[in-house]
């Protein structure tokens, strides 16, 4: 006689659904090597490598669209101001442009930002 | 106003005649557990955007700050919030007469609305960072405490403190056993410094702990005023 398992297979199942929901693993957002940029940016700003850390943002946002999955907050004004550091000034207005769309929360910031960039671009022209 | 009459509504409209077949259930919950923390400072200001400052570092070594700083984004975020490019403002910060976080901390409220817009700011202090040696053994502490304002009240809406630390050399064994194992811990300690790590999990239990963590922000899928 053949005992009937499903309903422990069920019960199984249920409690691995109940820990992957308690264990609150899912990502809201995705992060790549943004925290390591983060300190590399601050804790030595004279010595970063600002082409490399362009490079692992640039990496990031481009994963996080294959994965639709949306670039964690803060990411694209990170960016930005790599770019500004470049000295490329038009991509960092793009990068700030994407901050304010994905996180509307940034507009002030992100204006005020831009206002910046408006001013160096300025007074790059104004020189001869 | 609407705003808060819309949450009442999502909790007044919950799912009643189920709670009432738990409540033996609850109220057995409820004599174990601590206190529940006061969070109605923070729901009636609930902020959907977060300005993190560079946290103030008590531990003195070089590596807490950034370190810190670097952890706290994605945890903060994770939970719901706008978090500010903390980089960024550190850089700007910078460039603009601040040095340090303690001229930072020291910014009018007004100013950082100016600037910045946001709906809190997270004060944070590092109070120690680092590894404290034994003779047989080493441990590494990192201890964060983090406090949130409303930008426009100035009402402290959440307080907390974390410390996350890990032991080494600690295992059984012989006196002599135990010696080589810390000399080996300490001379590896060298090359390998925990704290970062640490400091991860610190800033994620601050945020995410189930009794004194931070209320699921506007921005998270699952938030509402009553979860935790």
């Amino acid at each position: 006689m053949e005992t009937d398992r499903r309903p422990l297979i069920r019960a199984a199942a249920l409690l691995c659904a109940t820990l992957t929901a308690c264990g609150g693993t899912r990502s809201l957002y995705a992060w790549g090597d943004y925290e390591e940029s983060v300190y590399a940016v601050c804790a030595e700003p004279g010595a970063i490598d600002v082409g490399r850390e362009v490079e692992r943002l640039v990496q990031l946002v481009k994963a996080s669209g294959e994965a639709k999955v949306d670039v964690a907050p803060g990411v694209h004004a990170h960016l930005g101001y790599l770019y500004s550091l470049q000295g490329d000034l038009d991509t960092a207005t793009a990068a700030f442009l994407s901050e304010k769309e994905l996180y509307p929360e940034s507009t002030v910031f992100i204006d005020g930002l831009l206002a910046r960039i408006d001013a160096r671009s300025t007074k790059t022209q104004e020189q001869p | 106003m609407t705003r808060r009459s819309a949450l009442r509504k999502v909790t007044v409209g919950g799912p009643a005649p189920l709670l009432g077949g738990l409540a033996p259930l609850v109220a057995l919950v409820a004599c174990t557990a601590p206190t529940p923390r006061d969070d109605s400072a923070l729901l009636e200001h609930m902020p959907r955007s977060i300005l993190v400052l560079p946290p103030l570092d008590q531990s003195l070594e070089p590596a807490a700050c950034y370190g810190t700083l670097a952890a706290i984004s994605r945890p903060l975020a994770e939970r719901g919030f706008y978090v500010f490019p903390v980089a960024v403002v550190d850089m700007m910060m910078r460039d603009n007469g601040l040095p340090t976080p303690l001229e930072m901390h020291a910014v009018p409220m007004h100013k950082l609305v100016e600037v910045f817009d946001p709906d809190a700011v997270l004060y944070l202090t590092v109070h120690n960072w680092g590894s404290s040696f034994q003779v047989v053994s080493s441990t590494t502490t990192v201890t964060l405490e983090a406090r949130l304002v409303d930008a426009e009240t100035g009402l402290d809406l959440w307080h907390s403190t974390r410390t996350a630390s890990r032991s080494s050399g600690s295992g059984g064994g012989s006196l002599i056993g135990l010696l080589v194992d810390a000399v080996a811990t300490q001379v590896g300690s060298a090359m390998y410094d925990p704290s970062p790590e640490l400091a991860r999990e610190a800033a994620w239990g601050l945020f995410a702990d189930s009794d004194d963590g931070l209320l699921l922000g506007p921005l998270h899928p699952e938030h509402a005023p009553t979860v935790r």
